[in-house]
């Protein structure tokens, strides 16, 4: 009860915050600009008709049934109306959705990460602060400015969170308990990560594995590493906290021996449900896969810490409707559904709600850990407490590459001048940060 | 079908059949056009183009991206152009001196690859080439240890594996027509003078396919350069199998850098143009058209 006080005095706070900023933004005229170009997003369409289209990319493997579970209640309550629902593998959807913009195609409403800051001011996305003013309250705060951009001297709604998702270590606890490991305490360290994977390690199962990617921010925090600054201004991927931590990933396979080299686990199947990997790093839009697991018991276990409190990998995906939308009272009365209470528990089966009274609810936290994960409790309130907003800059998918690239270089050589790998790698991460 | 008799109406259906090529070819060569146009631009799909002379192309020359995509295509190019046409001649070979049934089959087998979806050849490759896949579990029944066949310093031979296998079958089909058009009397006075089959082939057969041979060379010596389909869904990590088409792609459809990625495709025309024509300068030292 006090954690839980706690976390809604820290998002009240968060809120007002939002609100004096929401002010500020309405009063310097932002808004009423946007309703003056658009009177049709001022109308709170509930009367509406007609057909439109949704994309998204397909984040796992539940995403689909997730919104077709959403377009059909939508239906269901507005008769008349049609969502047709597109969804597109990760790799070919920005491909396909750049495309689309350049054509004058896109869909009504599409998904994103980052794209507001550049695609808002270029005309990409309707503004929904003024839309969405009675719903922007409710919604968390730190999620919310991922979707915001400057325009006029003030700052712009151009996109709305659907739902927060994040990283966790997933842990296979039937190989925790026939190995005679109790479920960590929230205090254990990044020692005690390894004295278990190396019990966990058999002829048949690895203790762990080093992923590389955005999953893998939960323990690089423990080492105070992260691949840019905050303010994505800089890049510091060589920095010694970095390196600290990818040097520790490497002794997790070559001296440890608790992991293998990314090149020797196959791709073919999943590393943690195909019960390949003990404790795995992986993320919240696994859970309708791992939900399917029949042949172990599983959970999410505690972030162990190493000099620095380990943070929460947790960030927004958001919705936006297109300047191309050609029924945009019925975008937004979507995108308004997308905010019920009904709409927001069928997400949370993926990650969890942006609403925050939904967000905080213990029932609704209790019946997710119901389906698993058990201790799906505390990547809620490490998400709120200490999550890391995990908006990289516009040039994402090349920092991303470049830090693949050196996993590959690193993590698959026993001897690697890790050192020139990963300054090589930061100065191709800060050039693309600085184009 | 009625004779066409006026020469008004020959003329007619003269144009009526031009038409839809010339189109075609309009459109490619106005795309040609307004490639080379973009090149010299900053163009994000989104807002205007703008005109930025050579830039594009002095990025180029200094893009380390770059020259790893063309020293990997020109690897694919070494290594699988003559491997497909030694392959697909044995294949060939093998076909034309087999008969009824058994060369049947044996056409089919060859073939068949060329006719799959080069997306589905390759995730069934990445299944074999798997750290747990086919080719090493047969390594370790035979007791030898598994390879990385997707890590950093095996995967673009790894992917030479997948393009070899994938077009060997279209070769040895244009050498079949090409062994069909030797005239039998070669070998019938080459067996009375005494010739033996080696002789027979390295005298005649291979001088008579010569000019398919050449053919074949300049296709799949352009169909090399422009390898995407197999690399795009092996994807070796740290540019291990980047290649040029593979970079436009990623320039012009993930960066959205279009400018940038019209330069790199007028360089890649370049390259395939002055490959071509020093193939066809060379040909005189070797093509035989004498029959």
């Amino acid at each position: 009860m006090k954690s839980k006080n706690k976390l809604i005095k820290n998002l009240s706070n968060i809120s007002k915050t939002r609100r004096s900023f929401l002010r500020s933004t309405l009063a310097i005229g932002a808004g009423g600009t946007a309703l003056s170009l658009f009177p049709g997003l001022a109308a709170r369409a509930e009367n509406v008709s007609g057909t439109i289209r949704y994309s998204n990319w397909i984040g796992g493997p539940g995403d689909i049934e997730m919104w077709e579970n959403v377009i059909a209640a939508f239906e269901a309550a507005h008769p008349g109306t049609k969502i047709e629902y597109e969804p597109v593998a990760w790799t070919e959807y920005w491909t396909k959705l750049n495309t689309q913009f350049a054509s004058r195609s896109a869909p009504d409403i599409i998904g994103f990460q980052m794209q507001s800051r550049t695609w808002g001011v270029e005309g990409r996305f309707e503004p929904l602060s003024e839309p969405f003013a009675d719903l922007l309250d409710g919604i968390v705060d730190s999620q919310l400015k991922v979707t915001q951009a400057p325009i006029n001297g003030g700052m712009e709604q151009y996109g709305l969170p659907f739902r927060m998702v994040g990283a966790s270590l997933f842990g296979n606890i039937s190989s925790m308990k026939a190995a005679g490991i109790d479920y960590p305490s929230e205090d254990w360290t990044i020692d005690d990560f390894v004295a278990a994977a190396k019990r966990l390690t058999n002829a048949d199962q690895w203790g762990t594995a080093v992923t590389g990617g955005p999953v893998d921010l939960n323990q690089a925090s423990t080492f105070g590493a992260r691949p840019t600054t905050l303010d994505y201004s800089t890049a510091t991927f060589n920095s010694p906290e970095y390196t600290e931590f990818i040097k520790w990933q490497h002794d997790l396979i070559y001296k440890h021996k608790v992991a293998p080299a990314p090149a020797d686990l196959s791709t073919q199947k999943e590393p943690f449900s195909s019960g390949a990997v003990a404790m795995f790093p992986s993320a919240s839009w696994m859970y309708p896969g791992y939900r399917e697991i029949e042949s172990f018991e599983w959970d999410i276990l505690p972030d162990p810490i190493g000099s620095h409190e380990p943070k929460t990998y947790a960030g927004p995906d958001n919705l936006g409707i297109t300047t191309d939308s050609k029924n945009k009272a019925l975008a937004i009365a979507f995108l308004r559904f997308v905010f019920t209470r009904a709409s927001q528990t069928i997400i949370a089966s993926t990650g969890m709600p942006v609403v925050i009274d939904y967000l905080l609810d213990e029932s609704r936290i209790a019946k997710e850990a119901a389906s698993g994960p058990a201790n799906y409790g505390y990547f809620v309130k490490g998400a709120v407490e200490r999550g890391e907003g995990y908006a990289f800059a516009p040039p994402f998918f090349e920092i991303l590459g470049h830090i693949n690239d050196a996993y590959a270089l690193i993590m698959n050589e026993e001897s690697p001048d890790i050192d020139g790998i990963l300054a090589n790698a930061n100065a191709r991460i800060q050039q693309a940060l600085d184009a | 079908m009625s004779q066409i008799k006026s020469p008004k109406a020959t003329v007619i259906w003269i144009l009526v059949f031009l038409f839809p090529p010339t189109i075609g070819l309009g459109l490619v060569y106005y795309s040609a056009v307004q490639g080379l146009t973009m090149g010299f631009t900053n163009w994000n799909m989104i807002s205007s183009p703008k005109w930025i002379g050579f830039k594009n192309f002095g990025q180029i020359w200094n893009d380390y991206r770059f020259w790893a995509s063309v020293s990997n295509t020109l690897v694919i190019v070494l290594v699988t152009v003559p491997a497909q046409i030694g392959l697909g001649l044995l294949a060939a070979v093998l076909v034309h001196r087999t008969k009824g049934k058994t060369s049947t089959i044996l056409r089919f087998v060859y073939f068949y690859p060329t006719t799959c979806s080069v997306v589905a050849l390759g995730l069934m490759w990445l299944f074999i080439y798997d750290a747990g896949g086919l080719l090493n579990q047969g390594l370790e029944f035979v007791g030898l240890e598994s390879v990385r066949w997707l890590g950093y310093g095996n995967a673009l031979l790894s992917v030479c594996i997948l393009i070899i296998w994938t077009g060997f079958g279209y070769i040895s089909l244009i050498y079949v027509a090409g062994l069909a058009a030797i005239p039998e009397q070669y070998y019938e006075a080459a067996h009375l003078d005494g010739a033996n089959s080696w002789q027979q082939f390295f005298n005649i057969t291979l001088p008579m396919l010569t000019p398919t041979t050449f053919f074949l060379i300049i296709v799949t010596t352009i169909g090399a350069m422009q390898t995407f389909g197999q690399v795009y869904i092996i994807n070796g990590r740290a540019d291990s199998t980047l290649t040029i088409v593979q970079y436009i792609y990623e320039k012009a459809f993930t960066q959205f850098n279009m400018g940038y990625a019209a330069a790199l495709s007028w360089i890649l025309i370049s390259f395939i143009l002055i490959l071509t024509v020093i193939q066809v300068r060379l040909q005189r030292y070797w093509v035989s058209y004498d029959i």
